[in-house]
């Protein structure tokens, strides 16, 4: 099983938005959080829609994959659309059942919330869908860098994240040796009451954690005599590069941004 | 010989411990030479290992490598690039998310330009004969293909001494006979000083020389020849005897006249069947 374990939900495959720089990716995305923001009316929520439905066909990444990754969300938004739709009071009304009044206000209301967060889900989904998290990682590098002026420990913070990343499928493989062991040692993590199950796992974690600190002060020591001393004169092996696709679909966005602009009531 | 590594006097103690680890050790390395540093838990053999390549400092006596000693701070850096160390575990000295990214670490660290960087990556990869995994990811290799990444990832940083710290103790025997191979082939064909710090003497039998540690201190140096002749010595020191020479004091004790304890299985049996 752990063979094939994915870290996050990446989508290997060659597309034009997986081939685009993992900085333009974070830029378009948290630029994206906010001009979502700026649709107010049924023409700038279609805009949004239009350009979403292309970015999702430049991915290649099928629809069942970001439907997986939008099911957890998906109460939320039926939750919050519903809360519009019989708490707003505007406009017209449309229907009455004893205490239960809909308006024409709530009814657009709703479904204008409702499309906001899945737009916005889709949206970062697809980041996360068609960038590797090492990538993110870098990218994120290389975003705050300048941050390290204010002594913001910018390289630290990639660091870890790129170390636990590579140690996610090693943790996970101790997990499932100890959890074995105390297996065959009559230990049961499957069935009883809940109370029971949790206290089951205590041996497994009183393993684990002592293991992970060990394994902690090993690796300082082998980066250590393999010559590291922080961020200071470091060079580095990935290299982003920014295409032309890349400016493009920035170029984009800010078209998009314009439109928006232009066209809400 | 000219010295690669010389420990002169040195007394090391661990913060907060009454008495020394290591006490008035002294040491020389030759260049190009395959060293073995034997001893049994606690001997101080793996302290002394981190000595050499300014892991450690002693609190006594100094420790020089080529030109440089690592009581001078300034050093410390050219010293850990040229002494690139393997350590026990191969799953705690992998820090990159893939091979290519691992051999890049040290790299890395030491500011090689990025172009020299993918060129040395492929020339190391190739001597550890790993090149088929370059975009690998740890978790998909064996602990000997781990060991041999970390090996390349030592080569890429053209050292002249490898410190194997019990490098294949927790290798199944194929994965230990692979990284052995692979050290063998890189100090016969390229002349890099071998330091193999083990508990086992079997690994030790191809030495060119042998250190033994015990208590802290160093109990005997020589060939391995004349070493694995002093059994009490061995045993004294908590070490088990390779294979071969227990049978031949075994042989010897039932009266059979062999010359002397033999050290491998071929020479033991070749001494056997031309006994008169």
């Amino acid at each position: 099983m752990l063979q094939n374990v994915i870290i996050g939900q990446y989508y290997p495959a060659s597309s034009p938005l997986h081939r685009m720089d993992s900085r333009s990716k974070l830029i378009a995305a948290f630029f994206y959080l906010f001009i979502v923001f700026l649709a107010n009316s049924w023409v700038t929520y279609g805009l949004l829609i239009v350009f979403t439905a292309f970015t999702i066909a430049s991915s290649k990444v099928p629809l069942r994959f970001l439907y997986k990754g939008l099911k957890p969300i998906l109460i939320l938004v039926v939750f919050t659309m519903l809360l519009h739709v019989f708490l707003t009071k505007e406009g017209d009304m449309l229907y009455k059942a004893g205490w239960l009044e809909i308006y024409e206000g709530g009814l657009i209301q709703g479904i204008f919330i409702a499309m906001r967060l899945l737009l916005l889900v889709l949206m970062t989904s697809l980041l996360t869908l068609t960038t590797t998290p090492i990538d993110i990682t870098d990218g994120l590098e290389h975003l705050l860098g300048p941050l390290k002026k204010w002594r913001l420990p910018v390289h630290e913070f990639a660091l870890m994240m790129s170390i636990s990343l590579r140690f996610i499928p090693t943790l996970l493989q101790e997990t499932e040796k100890i959890m074995k062991a105390q297996m065959a040692r009559g230990a049961d993590f499957t069935s009883g009451p809940i109370k029971e199950r949790a206290k089951a796992f205590v041996p497994l974690l009183v393993p684990l954690f002592v293991s992970s600190f060990k394994r902690a002060e090993e690796l300082a020591l082998a980066m250590e005599a393999r010559g590291y001393r922080g961020g200071e004169g470091r060079t580095r092996l990935r290299a982003l590069e920014w295409h032309t696709r890349d400016t493009i679909a920035l170029l984009l966005l800010f078209v998009l941004t314009v439109l928006l602009f232009l066209l809400r009531s | 010989m000219e010295n690669i590594i010389s420990v002169k006097d040195v007394t090391f103690y661990y913060p907060g411990e009454e008495s020394a680890t290591l006490k008035n050790v002294s040491l020389d390395v030759y260049k190009g030479e395959w060293l073995s540093i034997v001893g049994h838990n606690g001997s101080g053999k793996s302290t002394l290992a981190k000595l050499l390549n300014g892991l450690l400092f002693p609190n006594e006596g100094t420790v020089n490598v080529a030109d440089f000693t690592t009581a001078n701070q300034e050093d410390i850096w050219e010293i850990r690039r040229q002494v690139g160390m393997v350590f026990q575990n191969p799953d705690n000295q992998f820090v990159g998310t893939s091979v290519q990214d691992d051999i890049a670490f040290g790299l890395e660290n030491f500011g090689v330009p990025r172009t020299e960087m993918v060129k040395r990556i492929h020339e190391s990869i190739e001597r550890v004969g790993m090149q088929a995994y370059l975009n690998q990811e740890p978790h998909h290799l064996s602990g000997g293909q781990k060991q041999r990444v970390a090996i390349a990832g030592i080569l890429a940083q053209k050292p002249s001494v490898i410190v194997l710290d019990e490098a294949t103790s927790m290798l199944d025997p194929i994965g230990r006979v692979e990284v052995i191979e692979t050290v063998r082939e890189l100090n016969e064909k390229e002349g890099i000083t071998v330091i193999s710090i083990t508990h086992d003497l079997e690994e030790a039998l191809s030495a060119d020389r042998v250190v033994v540690m015990k208590m802290g201190e160093k109990a005997a140096e020589g060939k391995p020849d004349d070493i694995f002749q002093q059994r009490e010595l061995l045993k004294s020191a908590g070490l088990d005897l390779p294979f071969s020479l227990k049978l031949s004091e075994a042989l010897r004790q039932e009266g059979i006249e062999l010359k002397k304890g033999y050290l491998t299985q071929e020479e033991l049996v070749n001494a056997l069947w031309t006994l008169a």
